[in-house]
């Protein structure tokens, strides 16, 4: 399913940036053709193709847009292209070669070169083996590692690899595709009626694909096929609907082209077949092209495919549903913005298009809940929640910000200008194509974006430059108003590190995306991935110094991992990861997703995660039934959602009976998401411009905005979920100014104005129990909003290398908790009460964190004591780091706490769904803890649960009769004494009785 | 050959016995302290059967358990009473101050003040499973079952010092709970009805040895299995 999503994700993105191609900015495409020697290939044919403006329904093609011929000095020039795009080059005698461009055109003139010929030959055969004749034989997808300008490898597919590379079988069933570049790979598909081919496993790698050039041992497969056959209707009527295009998705891990089926329109009589499908699960989709507004909307229709067996007839029933119309318009003036993509998504509808020129498109939905999303290039992305009733229309407006441009020059420290050096501004929110390189004259100019989500306004852009060859990098801070920045690179540290299974054995395949550790959180600066070596060793070069780098590895047949520096190090100019071991994904995952009914329940999105492993999502079929082929021995979540309804179960890597039951009690309604407007003043009565507003309490991904210029603001929210009777509270601040208003809100308000008071800043320092400072804490602070803690800020709180914080223009007279915690320590929160809060400034006592050095080991048995592999395991305690995890395969757990007391509590999901769990109090430093299920420990005396117990009150009765317990060498001595003194006494006894007789 | 005449004319005497109270006397005795009482019993019927029974012997021993007997019981009587009289001593003292002339009167021996809410992160506040809340309309801090909480507190070094801490008279069951200072219990209270109707103030008396030479000391509040420490209205140190 990886390679679905990434190959759709790369769809999606060339629809997105294609749209750029309509606007015509000019830019000119050339490049200069070579054979394998180097030398002019002229007479060459140079196509270029590009998706439609605007894309179809069904599945759409590449279509051609442009040709050339190279000249004398193997030379062309394409006019007037931008965006996404595929060039095709073809000579006789040469293998075609094609390269693809994801986001920018490249500015530079473009070197291609021919690749040697190779062959693709086998056999087709049928399920018994014998030779299939007449069969087509063609490369439904092919990739060549030459790197994009985005790190992606270069596809070609559709129809264009089938009119490059395509075969008949001969009456032997062989088959031999000629000319294809030596250096690339395939995936064949094979037509014959009444067949398909046999599904193979699923590559894990989108950007490896199963055939290799020069392969002559290809045998592919057919099994007896099926067919799906069916009718649209109108729901209610019967009415036959004809021209909806149904499309087949597979329900479960299958590589997007791993079988053909071109789009199928429904008849006169909304009847619809489709021949010639592999046998599995699917989902059929029923579209509705009319414009400019589909007629109807269709829910999928889960289908199961035997070999042979034709389908039942599937019924499709569409209905009017409801209306979305979203206008999408610049941020500045308001404008209509023509040509932005739109899609609308919930939980189990997605559609894309585009707006027209009127800055409008509409979509046909399900009534419901949904989130429309609108992006165009150099224009910010921006989504909006809509619900949308049965037969009503909902109108939706979405603002784009026009992208920020930023240009200057990268230099050496000789002050001489750097070529190729790559530029690129971090975070990247904007996509793949927001990076640039150098030119001759060390020249960049790039755009970026802002996104409009919670947490991103007052985040810190920087802009980094690299040079892996020479080894060089810089990074500078920049924000939205910088136009023009020049960066002088300097010598960078370079990370490196071993990737093996767990057997030693180096893990080669393994790719890594380096992340940048920074204001708490981590993102990526990778634009493509790093491979490893034949030796397992990953080594990044070209990042600047003094930064606090990780990574996340992953690789084909493996789980994943993240390793992160532990801090940064300003003089290092290397660092060497701990060899990093990666669990073999050999195991098969399986199981049911059955209904609050009890039944089981079809067409659920079930997606798996796990620590170390693989992600994966998947569909389940007319039976409930999900699988996952790839996955790593050890603990792993399965959750299911259905329209709602949601479940989630524990599981161990090889588990084929897996069972997850969809509660009703868990079925999550989100509330209706209001829009709360107004209008913020500063305390002289002008409009504050550029203050935050947000509302509070509100957990997730929420809607922040900032004051205009007029001092207007406009910001989405809704209730939580399981909070009756909270409150909520809009929330303005102006950070720069220590200024803050608050005002309650209830669902009734859809206007506050507010005027900004002085502010409260509160300040304080993170430490370690002796004093150090700990300048990576993590500080977090929460608002008592009502008898509930919601955040008022989404930014990480940036810590000091002194171990410093200060959490400025919050609203006074309120509750607070500040929680503190870091890596390898404890936490600590402190409170500031209302009445505290009543003043400018507050500067708490340090926190001061102890060590998390001690082990904290156990296991957790079932109720019947047996271990329990796979549950969820959860710590806390004063002082403690929060913590959890999941039991091994053996039921035991493992985390490194402070000392002191610490409270596990451990849950799992039975086979039948059911919720067990039990607790149990230990110290840091215990590592023969046992949890058992259905056994709530509670919570001892505290004196009991203390390092060191305390003394016992002297002069009371406890400490006289308990005394001995305590003094065990008094009471030695003491009883020592009276046995002498017992046997001082008989001693004397023998001997008086003795000299008297 | 001839008996031997001369003992067999010798006149028969009885033999002597030990007596048996005597020993027991004696035995008793070194089972401190439980054995003084029957020990000295056991001497004084020894001596007394002696007397009546010449046969008898054991006198020395019978003594000797009379004298260890009494000096045990003398032992344990004055230790009991050291012990009654520190335990009376240190026995907390409730006090009602809730008019502003007795909360005032008190300041000049505050030492060290908590007020909660308000200045309880001054005092290092720390502790497992604690939170400070509103109840009764006034700040207050309190733990969930089996919780604890503990305050930094000032201590003058040369003076004995008193812990005062602050309650609500009418909480119900399940307040009981332990209060040490710098790791020594010197009370345990329960809060069940102490004062219907009122906030109360409690005194704790501080061991001299736990302030001599400090000038600050952990005052910790740790609530038993199954129950709660506080409500902690206020705590101060006061001199003596």
């Amino acid at each position: 399913m990886k390679t679905f999503q990434k190959f759709s994700l790369l769809l999606a993105l060339a629809l997105t940036l294609n749209l750029r191609a309509a606007a015509g900015d000019g830019a000119k495409f050339s490049g200069i053709i070579v054979d394998t020697q180097g030398n002019p290939v002229a007479g060459a044919t140079v196509d270029f193709y590009q998706y439609p403006v605007r894309m179809g329904f069904g599945r759409s093609d590449l279509v051609a847009k442009q040709h050339a011929t190279t000249d004398g000095q193997g030379a062309f020039e394409l006019p007037a292209f931008s965006g996404m795009g595929v060039v095709v080059v073809k000579k006789a005698g040469n293998a075609p070669v094609w390269r693809t461009w994801y986001a920018a055109p490249p500015q530079e003139s473009q070197k291609i070169a021919f690749s040697t010929s190779a062959t693709l030959a086998g056999v087709v055969v049928d399920e018994a083996g014998r030779p299939v004749a007449d069969a087509e034989v063609w490369v439904a997808s092919a990739l060549n590692k030459a790197r994009t300008d985005i790190g992606q490898p270069n596809f070609v597919f559709g129809n264009i690899a089938r009119e490059l590379f395509s075969a008949k079988t001969s009456a032997d069933g062989k088959f031999r595709i000629e000319n294809f570049p030596g250096d690339a790979q395939a995936m064949l598909l094979v037509k014959h009626p009444g067949q398909a081919l046999r599904q193979t496993a699923n590559p894990l790698r989108y950007d490896e694909l199963p055939i290799h050039a020069g392969q002559e041992d290809i045998t592919l497969t057919l099994d007896p096929a099926g067919i799906v056959t069916g009718k649209v209707s109108a729901r209610g009527t019967d009415q036959p609907l004809a021209h909806a295009v149904i499309a087949l998705q597979p329900a479960s891990q299958m590589g997007y082209f791993s079988f053909d089926m071109s789009a199928v329109v429904s008849a006169a009589d909304g009847s619809f077949k489709i021949s010639d499908v592999p046998t599995g699960a699917y989902q059929v989709m029923a579209t509705f092209t009319n414009e400019p507004i589909a007629d109807w909307v269709a829910d999928p229709v889960p289908v199961k495919v035997a070999a042979g067996q034709p389908a039942s007839n599937v019924q499709i029933q569409a209905y009017k549903g409801g209306i979305v119309e979203v206008t999408v318009r610049g941020k500045n003036n308001h404008d209509p913005l023509a040509e932005a993509g739109v899609s609308v998504n919930s939980e189990d509808f997605n559609r894309s298009g585009s707006t027209g020129t009127n800055g409008v498109v509409f979509f046909r939905v399900p009534p419901g809940q949904l989130t429309v999303f609108a992006n165009k290039p150099e224009w910010s992305q921006a989504q909006a929640p809509a619900t949308v009733t049965e037969g009503q229309t909902t109108s939706v407006t979405i603002e784009l910000k026009a992208a920020f441009k930023v240009t200057g020059v990268v230099r050496d420290a000789s002050g001489a200008p750097v070529a190729g050096a790559e530029v690129g501004v971090y975070p990247n929110y904007s996509g793949l194509g927001s990076g640039a390189k150098t030119d001759a004259h060390g020249h960049y100019e790039l755009s970026w974006q802002q996104p409009t989500w919670a947490g991103s306004q007052n985040r810190t852009f920087y802009l980094l430059a690299r040079h892996s060859e020479r080894k060089l990098a810089a990074m500078q801070e920049m924000d939205e108003t910088t136009k023009s920045l020049d960066v002088t690179l300097k010598p960078a540290m370079s990370v490196s590190g071993h990737m093996q299974d767990a057997k030693g054995k180096p893990v080669t395949e393994a790719i890594a995306y380096i992340s940048i550790h920074q204001e708490n959180s981590s993102y990526t600066i990778s634009r493509e991935p790093v491979h490893a070596d034949e030796q397992g060793r990953i080594q990044a070069e070209a990042l600047p110094m003094g930064e606090r780098y990780g990574w996340y590895v992953s690789a084909k047949g493996y789980g994943s991992a993240h390793q992160e520096m532990e801090a940064a190090d300003p003089k290092a100019d290397h660092y060497d990861f701990p060899p990093l071991v990666l669990k073999l994904a050999d195991r098969r995952l399986a199981g049911r997703v059955l209904g609050a009914d009890g039944k089981p329940a079809a067409g659920v999105q079930v997606w798996m995660n796990g620590d170390g492993q693989p992600n994966g999502n998947a569909i389940t079929d007319t039976d409930g039934q999900f699988a996952y082929d790839a996955v790593c021995a050890g603990p792993v979540t399965v959750s299911a959602n259905l329209k709602g309804a949601y479940g989630s179960a524990e599981a161990m890597g090889g588990d084929t009976n897996m069972v997850i039951r969809l509660n009703a009690r868990n079925t999550y309604t989100p509330q209706a998401p209001q829009t709360l407007t107004g209008t913020v003043y500063n305390s002289s009565g002008n409009p504050a411009v550029g203050a935050l507003v947000v509302v509070t309490p509100s957990w997730g991904e929420i809607n922040t905005a900032k004051t205009d210029t007029n001092g207007d603001y406009s910001v989405n929210w809704q209730t939580q979920m399981g909070m009756r009777d909270a409150k909520y509270f809009v929330i303005a601040r102006d950070v720069e100014h220590n200024l803050a208003a608050i005002e309650a809100i209830d669902t009734n308000k859809t206007q506050v104005t507010l005027r900004l008071g002085a502010g409260l800043s509160i300040s304080g320092t993170v430490q370690d129990a002796t004093g150090k400072p700990l300048p990576h804490a993590n500080v977090n602070l929460n608002m008592m909003a009502g008898n509930m803690g919601g955040m008022v800020d989404y930014q990480p709180i940036k810590v000091g290398s002194d171990g410093a914080f200060t959490i400025p223009a919050l609203p006074m007279g309120q509750q607070y908790y500040i929680y503190a915690s870091a890596k390898d320590f404890g936490s600590m929160s402190k409170s500031v009460e209302k009445n505290q809060s009543r003043t400018n400034s507050i500067q708490l006592s340090p926190f001061k964190l102890k060590p998390a050095d001690r082990l904290l080991a156990g296991r957790v048995l079932g109720a019947e004591g047996k271990p329990l592999p796979g549950a969820q395991v959860n710590i806390n305690g004063n002082g403690q780091p929060n913590g959890n995890l999941r039991t091994d395969e053996n039921g035991h757990f493992q985390f490194k706490v402070c000392a002191g007391p610490i409270q596990i509590y451990a849950w799992s999901q039975s086979g039948s769904g059911q919720n067990n769990s039990g607790s149990a109090q230990a110290r840091g430093g215990d590592t023969n803890v046992v949890v058992k299920m259905g056994v709530r420990q509670q919570p001892q005396r505290a004196n009991a649960m203390r390092e060191n117990p305390l003394k016992l009150q002297p002069w009371t009765l406890t400490a006289l009769v308990t005394w001995p317990l305590n003094h065990k060498t008094g009471t030695i001595v003491l009883l020592s004494l009276q046995a002498a003194v017992l046997l001082g006494t008989a001693g004397g006894i023998f001997w008086f009785t003795r000299k008297r007789g | 050959m001839p008996a031997a005449p001369a003992a067999a004319s010798r006149p028969q005497q009885p033999p002597d016995h030990l007596s048996a109270l005597a020993v027991a006397s004696l035995i008793c005795s070194v089972f401190v302290p439980l054995g003084s009482i029957p020990g000295i019993i056991c001497g004084h019927q020894a001596k007394k059967r002696m007397r009546r029974n010449i046969f008898l012997v054991g006198e020395r021993m019978a003594n000797a358990g009379l004298l260890i007997s009494y000096s045990v019981l003398v032992a344990t009587l004055t230790l009991a009473g050291i012990f009654l009289l520190e335990h009376w001593y240190n026995h907390p003292v409730k006090v009602l101050r809730e008019s502003p002339t007795a909360l005032t009167a008190l300041q000049w021996r505050v030492v060290d003040e908590v007020i909660m809410g308000e200045n309880e992160d001054d005092h290092d506040v720390e502790g497992q499973m604690h939170h400070t809340t509103t109840s009764k309309g006034k700040p207050c801090h309190i733990t969930n079952r089996g919780g604890s909480f503990n305050y930094t507190m000032k201590v003058l070094p040369d003076r004995k010092m008193t812990l005062n801490c602050r309650y609500s008279g009418d909480e119900k069951k399940n307040h009981e709970f332990d209060i040490a200072v710098d790791d020594q219990i010197i009370a345990t209270q329960n809060l069940m009805a102490i004062a219907p109707d009122h906030f109360v103030d409690v005194e704790y008396k501080i061991p001299a040895s736990l302030t001599r030479g400090k000038t600050q000391v952990k005052v910790e509040f740790l609530a038993h299995t199954g129950k709660m420490a506080g409500a902690l209205y206020g705590c101060q140190i006061l001199k003596r």
